[in-house]
C-alpha cells in the first residue's frame, strides 16, 4: 500500500527548507524589532530625525514616535517573511529590503529620546567607503584582464607611508600625491613583472608584496619617521568647499561640501565603468581576461595589456593609499590601512566585478563602520568590542550569504604563457 | 644565470627587505650636569604597545621624564616599539636582556606580562603605568603607577558642559580598557553635575558610565578613523569632544580643524605644548603627570631607593590636574573658571564624591 505515495512523492518538487528558515528568519526579525525596539519604547519616546548634515541645528527635525514607527516596520518585516514563503518577490531584493528595515529599526531604536542625523550617518558612510572603493577599482582593473591583485593591502600601505615622507620632505601636498600613486604604480609593476614575465603564483606573488609593504614601512617608520618626527607630516588636502552651496539643506553637505577623495572616487567609479564597457582598451582588456589565447589568435598583445592594467591597478590603490594621510591628518602609523584592501578585494567579488557593483558594495562596508559609530555614540548597550566587530561581520555575511555564486572572469588567476 | 634565478632573486630581495620588523632606537650620550657615580651607565627603557613614540600625548609623556632624567643625570635612554601584540612578550624579555636598569612597561595590556618576567628575574626593576595588582606589593620589584583620572576629568565634564553651545559633548576612546574608561567616567560625571547645579540637560554623547558602553574606535593609532568618528559625533550634535586614544585624538582635531567649530578636551600631556600649532583647538587637557612620575622613578632608583607597590596620582598630590585654558582663557566666563576650580578643594575634601553622579 506505500509503495503509490512514495511515487508520488517522488513527482512533488522538493520542499525548499532554504526559502522557508529564511522566511522564519524574517518573522523573528519581525518579532525582535516589535519587542526590543518598538514595544519597550512604545509609552512616550521620540526619536528627532534631522537632515542636516555637519550644520548640527541648522533645521528642526522630525519628531518619530520611536515605538509606533518601529511596530510599524515590524508589521512590514512580518509581511516580507510572509512573502519569503510564498515565494513572492526575489529572494535577493527580499533578503536586502529586510535587513535595511531592521538595520533603520534599530538605529531610531539607538537614539530614542535624541536626535539622528540621516545626512551625517550618509555623510560618514561616503567617507569611510573611499579607501575601500578605490581599492576596489584597482581590483576590478586587474582582474578584469585576468590577474588578481592581492597587493592592494600592501600597495596602500606603502603608498601611505611614500606621500607622509615626500609631503614631509617637500612640504608641498601635489608632489606627496604623485609619488603616493608612483609607489603604489610601482608595486603594481612588480606584481605584473612576477606574475606576467616570470609566471610565479598570482596569490603568491601579492601576498608577498603584502608582506614585504608591511615590514619595509613599519621598519622605517621607525628608522625614519619616529626619528625625526618632524617629516612625518604629509599636509592635507583641502576640503573642497562649493562655496554657499554646502549650505543648501539635505543635499548641501553631501553633494557640495565634502573631502576631495570623495569627488576623486566617484568620478573614477563612473570612468572606468565607461572605459571598460564602451572603449577599445576596455573590449581588449576584457577578452584578455576570459580567454587570452582567443585575444592574442585577433592579434591583441595579452601580455602588454596585463602590464598596463596591473600597473595601472597599483596607481589606483597608491590614490587609495594617500586617503588614509593626505585625506585625514597628514601622519603616518604602520598597519594603518588595518586590512582595508582585503575587504576591497571582498568590494570586487561582491559587485560582480563591475566598477558600479563595487561602489555598492564599498558603500555596503563604508555603512557598516558608520553604524558600529552611531550605535557607540548612543550608548547602545552592547560590548564595544562586539560592536566593533560589525565591518567584519558585514564581509562575511556579504561573501557567505548575499553574493551566493558569482562568476568571475574565465582567466582570472591564470597564467597566460606564450607559445 | 638561468631563467628562475630571475623571480627567486626579486623574492629573496623582498623576504630579507621585509625582515626589517620592529626595532629599537637609543639615544645616549648626552651631556650630564651632574653625574653621580654609575650614572652613565645606568639604562632606563620604555617598552611601548604600539609604533608611535611621538604622539603627543601618553608614549610622548613618559618619554619627557625619561629625556628630563637624561639630561640631569647623564643616564641612557632606550624605547622599543610593537607592531603588534605578538611583539610584547619578546620585547619586555629584550629589554632585561639588553641590560636595561629599569623597565618602564606603558600600558594596561602589559599587566600580566610584567607580572610574569618580574616573578622570573626578581633583581629586575620594573615599572609599570596604568595598572595595579592586589595587593600591590606581592611584586616588591614592580612599581605601580596609576592616575585617578576621573578626579581631573571630573572638571573637564564640568567645564565642558558649561561651554557647549549645542548642549551636547562628545568623547570617544581607543580601546575599552580601565584605564580610558575612566577618564570617561569622570567626564560624564562631571557634565552631569553641571546639570545638577545649574538645572540643565547637557547631554554626552559616546559614554555611558551606568552600563559603560559606548565609543571607541579600536586602536590608539588609526587617525584617520578618528578623523571620521569625531565628523559622525559632531554631526550627531557634539561640539566639545573628549578622545581618550592617543594619537587617534589627531584625528579629532584635524576633524575640529576642518569644521570650523567646536573645541577638542586633549588628554595626558597638555597640548598646547606637545602639539603648539593646534593650541586655540584644545580648550584645556586632563593632564595625567607621567613625566614626573617617570622622572622620579628613574631618580631612586638611580640612588638605590627603588621602591615597589603603588603610587596613586591624584588631584591631592598633582599627579593629576586639568591644564590652563591658554588660547581659551578669554572665552571661558570668569564665573565658569572658579567654579571649575572650585571643583578641586571639593573632590580632595571629598565633599563632591565623583562616582556618585554617574
Amino acid at each position: 500500500m506505500t509503495a503509490p505515495a512514495v511515487a508520488v512523492q517522488r513527482i512533488s518538487a522538493p520542499i525548499p527548507w532554504r526559502r522557508y528558515a529564511i522566511g522564519v528568519l524574517y518573522l523573528a526579525l519581525a518579532i525582535f524589532v516589535f519587542i526590543v525596539c518598538g514595544l519597550h519604547t512604545l509609552p512616550r519616546t521620540d526619536t528627532t530625525i534631522t537632515f542636516n548634515g555637519n550644520n548640527y541645528g541648522a533645521l528642526p527635525g522630525l519628531m518619530v514616535p520611536t515605538g509606533v514607527f518601529n511596530t510599524l516596520l515590524a508589521v512590514v518585516l512580518a509581511f516580507i517573511g510572509g512573502a519569503q514563503l510564498a515565494n513572492l518577490g526575489r529572494a535577493a531584493w527580499l533578503l536586502g529590503l529586510a535587513l535595511f528595515i531592521f538595520v533603520v529599526a534599530f538605529m531610531v531604536w539607538a537614539a530614542r529620546g535624541n536626535t539622528l542625523d540621516v545626512v551625517n550617518v550618509a555623510e560618514s558612510s561616503l567617507l569611510s567607503s573611499v579607501p575601500i572603493a578605490i581599492g576596489a577599482l584597482s581590483g576590478v582593473v586587474c582582474e578584469r584582464a585576468g590577474v588578481i591583485n592581492i597587493a592592494i593591502e600592501g600597495q596602500m600601505l606603502t603608498a601611505a607611508f611614500i606621500s607622509t615622507l615626500m609631503g614631509g620632505l617637500t612640504g608641498n601636498v601635489l608632489v606627496a600625491l604623485a609619488s603616493g600613486i608612483l609607489a603604489g604604480a610601482l608595486l603594481g609593476w612588480l606584481l605584473a613583472l612576477l606574475s606576467l614575465k616570470y609566471a610565479v603564483d598570482q596569490i603568491i606573488a601579492g601576498f608577498v608584496i603584502d608582506v614585504f609593504a608591511t615590514g619595509f614601512t613599519s621598519y622605517l617608520q621607525v628608522s625614519v619617521l619616529e626619528v625625526h618626527p618632524e617629516v612625518n607630516a604629509s599636509g592635507q588636502i583641502p576640503n573642497v568647499g562649493l562655496g554657499g552651496l554646502s549650505n543648501v539643506p539635505v543635499a548641501g553637505p553631501l553633494v557640495f561640501g565634502n573631502n576631495a577623495y570623495v569627488y576623486a572616487m566617484v568620478v573614477l567609479v563612473f570612468s572606468i565603468h565607461i572605459a571598460l564597457y564602451y572603449t577599445r582598451w576596455g573590449l581588449r582588456a576584457r577578452s584578455v581576461g576570459e580567454h587570452p589565447i582567443a585575444a592574442a589568435t585577433v592579434g591583441i598583445n595579452p601580455i602588454r595589456i596585463r602590464y598596463f592594467n596591473v600597473i595601472l591597478g597599483g596607481a589606483l590603490a597608491g590614490l587609495a593609499g594617500t586617503f588614509f594621510t593626505l585625506g585625514a591628518t597628514g601622519r603616518f602609523d604602520s598597519t594603518m590601512t588595518s586590512g582595508q584592501g582585503f575587504i576591497a578585494l571582498v568590494a570586487v567579488i561582491l559587485g560582480g566585478w563591475n566598477p558600479i557593483g563595487a561602489f555598492l558594495a564599498a558603500l555596503l562596508f563604508g555603512f557598516a563602520v558608520s553604524l558600529q559609530t552611531i550605535l557607540g555614540i548612543f550608548n547602545v548597550n552592547i560590548d564595544p568590542n562586539i560592536l566593533s566587530m560589525i565591518p567584519y561581520l558585514v564581509t562575511i555575511l556579504a561573501v557567505a550569504g548575499i553574493v551566493g555564486r558569482t562568476r568571475p572572469p574565465a582567466a582570472d588567476g591564470q597564467p597566460y604563457v606564450q607559445e | 644565470m638561468t631563467r628562475a634565478a630571475g623571480p627567486a632573486l626579486v623574492l629573496a630581495l623582498i623576504v630579507l627587505l621585509a625582515g626589517c620588523g620592529s626595532s629599537t632606537s637609543s639615544s645616549g650620550g648626552a651631556t650630564p650636569t651632574s653625574s653621580s657615580g654609575n650614572a652613565s651607565h645606568f639604562l632606563a627603557c620604555e617598552v611601548l604597545t604600539d609604533s608611535t613614540l611621538y604622539d603627543k600625548s601618553f608614549n610622548e609623556a613618559t618619554w619627557n621624564g625619561l629625556q628630563q632624567a637624561q639630561k640631569d643625570f647623564g643616564i641612557k635612554i632606550k624605547y622599543t616599539t610593537a607592531q603588534s601584540p605578538s611583539d610584547y612578550q619578546p620585547n619586555l624579555v629584550a629589554a632585561h636582556a639588553h641590560g636595561c636598569d629599569l623597565i618602564f612597561a606603558i600600558s594596561f595590556t602589559y599587566g600580566d606580562l610584567v607580572a610574569k618576567e618580574a616573578q622570573s628575574n626578581p633583581h629586575q626593576h620594573y615599572a609599570i603605568v596604568d595598572y595595579s595588582y592586589s595587593p600591590p606589593n606581592q611584586y616588591p620589584n614592580v612599581r605601580q603607577l596609576v592616575y585617578a583620572t576621573d578626579q581631573a576629568a571630573f572638571q573637564a565634564g564640568y567645564l565642558s558642559a558649561g561651554m557647549t553651545k549645542t548642549g551636547k559633548i562628545g568623547t570617544f576612546g581607543g580601546q575599552k580598557q580601565p584605564p580610558v574608561d575612566l577618564f570617561m567616567d569622570g567626564y560624564v560625571e562631571g557634565a552631569n553635575y553641571y546639570n545638577h547645579v545649574h538645572g540643565t540637560h547637557v547631554q554626552v554623547l559616546g559614554w555611558d558610565p551606568k552600563t559603560q558602553t559606548g565609543l571607541f574606535t579600536g586602536d590608539f593609532t588609526n587617525e584617520a578613523k578618528g578623523q571620521t568618528t569625531t565628523q559622525t559625533l559632531m554631526g550627531q550634535g557634539a561640539d566639545i569632544i573628549l578622545p581618550v586614544a592617543g594619537s587617534v585624538g589627531l584625528g579629532t582635531v584635524a576633524a575640529v580643524r576642518a569644521a570650523g567649530k567646536g573645541a577638542v578636551i586633549w588628554v595626558d600631556s597638555d597640548g598646547c605644548q606637545t602639539d603648539p600649532g593646534d593650541c586655540k583647538f584644545f580648550l584645556t587637557t586632563i593632564e595625567k603627570h607621567m613625566a614626573p612620575g617617570a622622572y622620579d622613578t628613574v631618580e631612586k632608583t638611580l640612588h638605590g631607593h627603588f621602591q615597589g607597590g603603588l603610587y596613586t596620582g591624584t588631584l591631592k598630590n598633582g599627579g593629576v590636574g586639568i591644564a590652563p585654558y591658554h588660547d581659551w582663557a578669554s572665552k571661558v566666563p570668569a564665573r565658569l573658571q572658579s567654579e571649575v576650580a572650585a571643583l578641586k578643594p571639593a573632590i580632595i575634601s571629598g565633599k563632591i564624591k565623583i562616582s556618585q553622579w554617574k
